[in-house]
């Protein structure tokens, strides 16, 4: 099942276009939102594997909304885009959990690479709790 | 008479009176006080026995008849004792009973002339400050120019970034679009892809563009580690040698073997150095030699100068050189980014670069760098802002 997508970018052409590059790839990219608070209510509401986080928006901005999303589902995978290559910024957002940064203009194959990354490990995850979770059963259902 | 003998055998000041020839007919007091030697001595003396060694073959001294009129010259005097002392002396010729005579008035004037060597010595210190002081008030008037160009450069890239994330979006749409099998058979197929190629090669183009613009105003990145200098400069004037090996261009490196490694970033030291040398090969055109010389400055600092013989800088654009965009490559040849973002990392770097240029005698780029304390780094402040 290939990784399903929220992608968060004020530059409402920009999201289109690459909603519409990463679906031509195989992708599924549940929706594409221009605000923070935006991508927290699509968040509450559907699942998602991976975020594509623009850094700079107005109102909550890139930093903050990791934050939130990680409150609400930490096993949200998350990418960070940067207007400039502030190792900074990004070090900020790796500590709160984002799995990388990408800098704009990105590479699309770049970016796909990163999205396959970010969801691998959150497969992993998944499958490594689900896996704790059924031996847990088994222990507390009688022999 | 006996009261001008007696005024000019006890004023203090030294006097005498020579025949033309520069025998001493007589001498007062205050002579021989400033020359140790007795009346009785000096009687049998001539002017110049009174002079240092090196003073008695003076023209003056075999040409005494001709002296017309007053006369004053600086001379060195020798002491009985063999102490020098500088003297002025003043020639006065006079006639008395039909001989031509000089008058004399010697003042010793050592204390005066050490004085103004003193002077001259302040002077010249004074001198040394007052260019000091203005080389580095220029230094921070360049370094506000640039700062203050740096931060307006960085926010047009910022704003230029997202139109260009955009526009690489769209061709890259366009080329997706393109792969599809219904569109393999568009008559003008390989135009549309070739132009779409380039639209997304000049975009890229810009965006190392603006990279390049937000590093000049941005706090940068820096990993502050032992630099081994000299392998970092033998490793780029290498990796230069092979780029330039189809032209004439001879490059070569005179490093100190003394040359300590140095705290500092290697990864932005090899890109300033790269800047540099790339600079001096494009002043080269295609052939002349270009020198990397590394060592140790008298003030202590690492000091590594890059001089090519290529074309030089005219002097009105000697001032700007260090200005983002300016450049007198041609287009394409280069942005006019590289000397400027160069002279940014190497002040937060903690060094320096100074460049001396003579139109057709190429020029010369002398980086100086802190050799060795970690807290001569500048520590910039940090901004996360994206």
């Amino acid at each position: 099942m290939p990784p399903r997508i929220l992608i968060v970018d004020d530059e409402e052409r920009f999201r289109l276009t690459l909603s519409k590059r990463l679906g031509e790839r195989g992708l599924e990219v549940g929706a594409t939102v221009g605000t923070g608070m935006e991508a927290l209510r699509e968040i509450r509401e559907k699942a998602y594997d991976v975020v594509v986080l623009d850094v700079k928006m107005p109102g909550l901005d890139g930093i903050q909304t990791l934050e939130e999303i990680k409150k609400i589902n930490p096993h949200i995978e998350v990418l960070l885009l940067t207007g400039h290559a502030s190792v900074d910024a990004a070090v900020d957002g790796m500590r709160l959990g984002a799995y990388d940064y990408l800098m704009k203009p990105c590479e699309i194959e770049v970016l796909l690479d990163k999205i396959n990354g970010a969801y691998e490990i959150k497969a992993g995850r998944e499958e490594r709790i689900r896996q704790a979770e059924m031996r847990g059963r088994a222990d507390r259902e009688p022999a | 008479m006996f009261l001008f003998n007696t005024l000019f055998e006890n004023v203090p000041l030294p006097l005498l009176v020579t025949d033309e020839k520069g025998a001493i007919i007589f001498a007062n007091r205050g002579v021989s006080r400033v020359s140790g030697y007795t009346l009785e001595d000096l009687s049998s003396l001539a002017l110049s026995d009174l002079c240092a060694p090196y003073e008695r073959g003076r023209f003056l001294f075999a040409h005494l008849s001709q002296i017309k009129e007053t006369t004053e010259i600086d001379i060195d005097f020798q002491r009985k004792n063999g102490k020098f002392f500088m003297a002025h002396l003043s020639f006065s010729p006079f006639h008395y009973s039909g001989r031509s005579l000089l008058f004399l008035v010697l003042r010793d004037v050592t204390r005066r002339r050490v004085q103004e060597g003193k002077k001259r010595e302040d002077e010249e210190r004074y001198r040394k400050l007052l260019e000091e002081k203005n080389r580095l008030e220029e230094q921070l008037q360049r370094s506000r120019k640039l700062a203050a160009l740096g931060e307006l450069s960085a926010g047009v890239a910022h704003e230029i970034n997202n139109p260009l994330a955009v526009i690489t979006e769209e061709a890259g749409w366009l080329q997706d679009l393109l792969n599809r099998p219904e569109w393999k058979s568009l008559p003008a197929l390989a135009d549309f892809q070739d132009s779409l190629r380039e639209i997304l090669q000049q975009t890229k183009r810009c965006r190392e563009i603006t990279y390049n613009l937000l590093r000049l105003g941005r706090p940068l990145d820096m990993q502050v580690q032992e630099v081994n200098l000299r392998g970092l400069i033998e490793e780029v004037v290498e990796q230069k040698v092979r780029e330039t090996q189809e032209q004439s261009i001879k490059i070569q490196a005179e490093i100190d073997p003394n040359l300590p490694a140095i705290l500092s970033d290697a990864i932005l030291l090899r890109q300033v150095f790269l800047n540099f040398l790339n600079n001096a090969v494009d002043a080269l055109a295609e052939e002349g030699r270009i020198t990397v010389k590394a060592g140790l400055s008298p003030a202590g600092r690492v000091e590594v100068a890059i001089s090519d013989t290529g074309s030089g800088i005219a002097p009105e654009n000697l001032p700007r050189i260090f200005d983002p965009f300016f450049t007198t490559k041609s287009p394409g040849k280069g942005t006019g980014l590289g000397l400027s973002l160069s002279h940014t990392i190497l002040e937060r770097l903690g060094g320096s670069v100074s460049v001396r240029s003579r139109l057709g005698q190429g020029a010369t780029f002398t980086i100086q760098l802190p050799a060795g304390e970690k807290g001569a780094i500048a520590d910039a402040p940090q901004n996360s802002d994206c």
